[in-house]
């Protein structure tokens, strides 16, 4: 019978009941979701890595011959060690004369093609070539067909006998474009055999070790007699790392998002469920009266709880994976390439749920231990009002003139402080995250003006090509007019002799000062770079605990002479990371300028003719190409907004419904006196106006703060400064106002029905 | 020889302390016998309800001694009053506290889940004339069907004892008066001991025995050798 009850329980009380369903959803499904893409993209990340061996560190040099190849291998900690030749070529012109990046290989142990369609990769073939599937299906290229790829000086035709990928082709773009298009990259594999005898010389060692690459370099170049370019970790590969910063975003943004949802619902369940077993006092005291045992009445209770909560986490689960999760991973599958991707889950939702659920039986379980605790025939009669006492609010000066409608809402504030805090920080919350959401789109367009109108003071990037000479270059400049931009890879520290853990790898930005290439300092302010002064990037400063004035020292990716300069001022970028400094003063420290390009506010189309250029940019191009890449940054705000306005829907109705219960017989007394249903409404609508006006206040610093914190979430790479406009935060409170006035007049009706007879007998 | 149902010795039930201490019973002791049927009359807070809940197994008191079929009631855990509620004692309140989300049929069928072998919901609410309102929901019917569903509820646990409090407060004179007929005859007709607290003297005269009570005190203990039928009343 007691199922019975508590079904039609449900039915009776569906509002509270559904509101005690849809927030463990929602903080499940929000949690769930974000979770979906992270565990997805790493399980598969895992097993992709796993399945192809993936190369742990690059080992480059001019001839990495198998001499060297087995002294790599004796160094311990090294696990499996390949050669290849690697190097960049081209398509035919009927593909775009693409760019192709070409691998020669003899056997394959590590980095292994991974087989998409066709056969797998044979190093001993040398009759066939193995195409980058993404390139393959942009040019709609099938297995069998003819394809020629321009590198080395030769014209290697092969048939193409697969469609592959590997980890380093996670995320691929050609350096002439400024967003992917498979069509302008793709890559080869063949047998190294296919190549004449007097080119296969391999320029790469790939190994797998145990640990840190770099921190084998020591062991490395003692065995090779320092005999080799340079050595690389996975962190050098920009795709690779880009994939990793984004899913790491996503798994900070699941935690700090789903947590302030856990939050809400758990504030909100454990209010919702000490009420509705408060209002269930006379029942409990009727199965008490008549000798049902504590334990069975309090299992009841519970069920209701645990079934509501459990089910809400249950759907939230669900809903995460399928809906929320599988949009995120289709649309990051968009942007990388990592097979077998799907909506991944762990253990970690089912705790997350345990945990409401445990939240949401607790409360029950308190709130029926106290009814349980006093003697049946006090629980039989209906709970004595709280007593009156006078509230703070009385002794505000002007009392007295308040009418009838305020002093009663703040003595009922007063005397139910918990639903009033519940009011309160559940739109303090939704309104956190409605700006929060609101503001992530101002930031990207705070961004966007600070990046391409204040750092980016040009209208066309001409990029040349790694041949080309500083000559030519400036030749260039001299035509159209512009600034030279150059850049190389670097180490920075504090100090000339830096452990490994005090050093940071980034950029070197060489600029010629004419403020077309711009800096901005911390306060987002551009300004010039002093001669003899460099900017180094905040966060790196930070790490590093440099400040303006200090000394930094850095050195190139090929060098060993650590070099020294003093910090003008702190700097910041979007997106690059390092040292910002003056060409003279670089020129000055011995080192050669090679620009990498020309940024013109003319017009660059005729640069396009140049052997030394790769490729001409328009802002519009790039700014678009930026834009697609915020399409995965537009689905969260999407949802973020969604997430947000639901929550403030429940939270308020949720707060007016248990008002309304509490307060039932109050307001039918005032019906009995002659008070019109209009008047009890807005007595009603008062108090929900004065709750969400004090929770919009308190929300709107958090909203940013939780906004910068995710913002800063990103990693070092990345450093955006969070914006929230006034127009974002007066639409997340003009919500929030709304919802607060619309949840008042949905109680118009029931205001209306109120049994008045009914409810001041007491009658359940 | 009549036995013993219920004996209350010297009891007291104290709200409250220091100054804001009330007496609600005072020193109360009384009898009653198996099969009687016992009004306790009294006015608003003469202390009628607390004896009856005390006896009811739903208060304790204070001091003295509750004892019921020889057993020391007032001496019990929270888990014998438990089950000393479920096993001994069919109580009907004054607003029949049935169940809202359980119809007719279900809140005396809600019996077998605190007593196994309950007796038949059905042929309960049958007895009391209700067997075609068993569907019902109890905001669907009158007061006093309402209170008869109260009554084949407490029945439905065959106790040794039926406590009433105020069990035709709430309903009209009519209606009333079927609700007391049928609490007689468990008495007069099958030996129950039927103790009901009222405030209504006229009820009083229906009762074998009637226990007035003032200010928490045993005023009078009046036995009435010819109690009328209800039917006789005036009401």
């Amino acid at each position: 019978m007691l199922k019975r009850k508590m079904l039609r329980d449900l039915k009776n009380n569906f509002a509270q009941f559904f509101s005690i369903f849809i927030l463990s959803a929602v903080a499940l499904w929000c949690y769930t979701g974000f979770q979906a893409n992270v565990l997805g993209g790493t399980q598969a990340r895992e097993a992709f890595d796993e399945k192809s061996n993936f190369s742990d560190g690059w080992l480059y040099g001019a001839d990495m011959n198998d001499s060297k190849a087995e002294k790599l291998a004796s160094v311990s900690g090294i696990k499996d060690v390949q050669q290849r030749i690697e190097m960049l070529g081209k398509a035919d012109e009927k593909y775009n004369s693409a760019e192709l990046y070409c691998y020669f290989q003899s056997e394959q142990k590590v980095t292994k093609p991974y087989t998409i369609k066709g056969a797998d990769y044979n190093p001993a073939d040398k009759e066939g070539v193995w195409l980058f599937f993404k390139f393959a299906d942009a040019w709609k290229l099938n297995i069998g067909d003819r394809f020629t790829a321009h590198v080395l000086g030769q014209d290697i035709d092969k048939e193409i006998k697969g469609f592959v990928t590997t980890p380093e082709y996670e995320f691929a773009c050609a350096s002439t474009d400024a967003d992917t298009d498979f069509h302008n990259i793709g890559m080869a594999y063949m047998s190294i055999d296919s190549l004449p005898e007097e080119l296969r010389q391999f320029n790469e060692l790939v190994f797998t070790c145990e640990g840190d690459p770099l921190k084998l370099e020591s062991d490395i170049s003692k065995a090779l007699n320092g005999e080799y370019a340079y050595l690389a970790d996975r962190k050098s590969l920009d795709g690779y790392n880009r994939l990793t910063d984004e899913l790491a975003q996503h798994d900070s943004f699941s935690y700090i998002f789903s947590g302030v949802f856990v939050a809400i619902a758990v504030l909100v369940i454990t209010t919702t469920m000490k009420r509705m077993v408060a209002q269930q006092r006379t029942q409990i005291g009727t199965l008490n009266a008549l000798g049902m045992k504590n334990g069975r009445i309090m299992t009841h209770y519970l069920s209701f709880s645990v079934l509501l909560s459990a089910l809400g986490c249950g759907a939230g689960i669900v809903l995460g994976i399928f809906t929320f999760g599988k949009m995120m991973v289709n649309m990051f599958s968009q942007f990388y390439t990592v097979p077998a991707w799907k909506a991944g889950y762990d253990f970690k939702s089912i705790i997350l749920s345990a945990v409401i659920v445990a939240v949401c039986a607790g409360a029950a379980f308190l709130s029926c231990r106290q009814i349980l605790k006093i003697h049946p025939s006090e629980a039989l009669r209906p709970a004595a009002a709280k007593t009156a006492n006078p509230c703070i609010f009385e002794r505000l000066p002007f009392w007295n003139r308040l009418g009838f409608n305020a002093r009663y809402n703040l003595r009922d504030i007063s005397r139910s402080k918990l639903r009033a805090v519940m009011g309160c920080a559940g739109t303090m919350l939704g309104m956190l995250i409605m700006s929060l959401g609101m503001g992530a789109y101002d930031t990207v367009d705070y961004v966007k003006k600070w990046y391409f109108e204040d750092i980016q003071n040009y209208e066309q990037q001409v990029l040349f090509k790694d041949s080309c000479t500083l000559s030519e270059a400036e030749e260039l400049e001299a035509l159209i007019g512009g600034e030279l931009i150059g850049g190389d890879m670097i180490s920075v520290a504090a100090s000339r002799h830096p452990t490994s853990d005090e050093i940071v790898s980034c950029k070197l930005t060489v600029t010629e000062g004419k403020g077309l290439f711009r800096v901005s300092d911390r306060e987002l302010e551009v300004t010039p770079l002093e001669e003899g002064t460099v900017a180094i990037t905040m966060k790196q400063a930070d790490k590093l605990g440099l400040k303006k004035g200090d000394t930094v020292y850095w050195k190139s990716a090929s060098g060993n002479e650590w070099n020294e300069n003093k910090i003008g001022f702190i700097s910041r970028h979007p997106s690059v990371i390092g040292i910002s400094m003056l060409r003279s003063d670089y020129e000055k420290q011995g080192f050669e300028f090679k620009p990498t390009m020309l940024v013109s506010k003319n017009d660059c189309s005729k640069a396009k003719s140049y052997n030394c250029v790769s490729a001409v940019h328009d802002m519009a191009d790039i700014r678009a190409a930026f834009d697609k890449s915020m399409e995965v940054m537009d689905l969260l705000v999407y949802f973020m907004i969604f997430f947000a306005a639901l929550l403030i829907i429940v939270v308020l109705y949720n707060s007016g419904n248990l008002s309304f219960n509490e307060r039932e017989k109050e307001f039918a007394t005032l019906k009995v006196m002659g008070f019109k249903s209009g008047a009890i409404r807005r007595l009603i609508s008062t108090q929900n106006l004065w709750l969400s006006v004090i929770g919009v206040f308190l929300g709107l610093p958090f909203g940013r703060m939780a906004l910068q914190a995710m913002m800063d979430s990103n990693g070092d790479v990345i450093d955006w400064p969070c914006y929230v406009s006034p127009l974002a935060y007066f639409i997340s409170a003009a919500f929030v106002m709304g919802v607060s006035i619309l949840v008042g007049f949905m109680f118009s009706r029931r205001i209306k029905r109120i049994d008045m007879v009914g409810v001041l007998k007491g009658i359940e | 020889m009549e036995k013993t149902a219920v004996e209350f010795k010297d009891v007291v039930k104290t709200y409250g302390k220091g100054d804001g201490l009330q007496t609600a019973v005072d020193h109360v002791s009384f009898t009653i016998n198996e099969g009687e049927f016992v009004v306790i009359l009294g006015r608003s807070g003469a202390g009628k309800s607390t004896v009856l809940n005390m006896l009811g197994g739903m208060d304790k008191p204070t001091e003295g001694t509750i004892t019921v079929g020889g057993e020391e009631v007032s001496a019990m855990s929270d888990k014998q009053l438990s089950e000393y509620r479920a096993d001994t004692i069919g109580f009907i309140f004054q607003f029949y506290n049935l169940i809202p989300g359980l119809t007719a049929f279900e809140n005396v069928a809600l019996v077998k889940d605190i007593k196994k072998d309950a007796l038949d919901a059905g042929e309960m609410l049958d007895k009391v004339g209700l067997s075609n309102q068993k569907n019902k929901f109890p905001a669907q019917m009158s007061g006093g069907q309402q209170q008869r569903v109260s009554i084949a509820r407490a029945l439905a646990k065959k106790p040794k004892i039926i406590l009433g409090d105020e069990p035709t407060g709430a309903l009209d004179s009519e209606t009333g008066l079927i609700v007391l007929d049928m609490l007689q005859k468990l008495s007069t007709e099958d030996g129950q001991t039927v103790i009901l607290v009222t405030h209504n003297a006229d009820i009083a005269k229906c009762a074998n025995r009637v226990i007035h009570m003032r200010n928490g005190k045993i005023k009078s203990i009046k036995t009435n050798d010819k109690p009328l039928s209800v039917h006789d009343i005036e009401w």
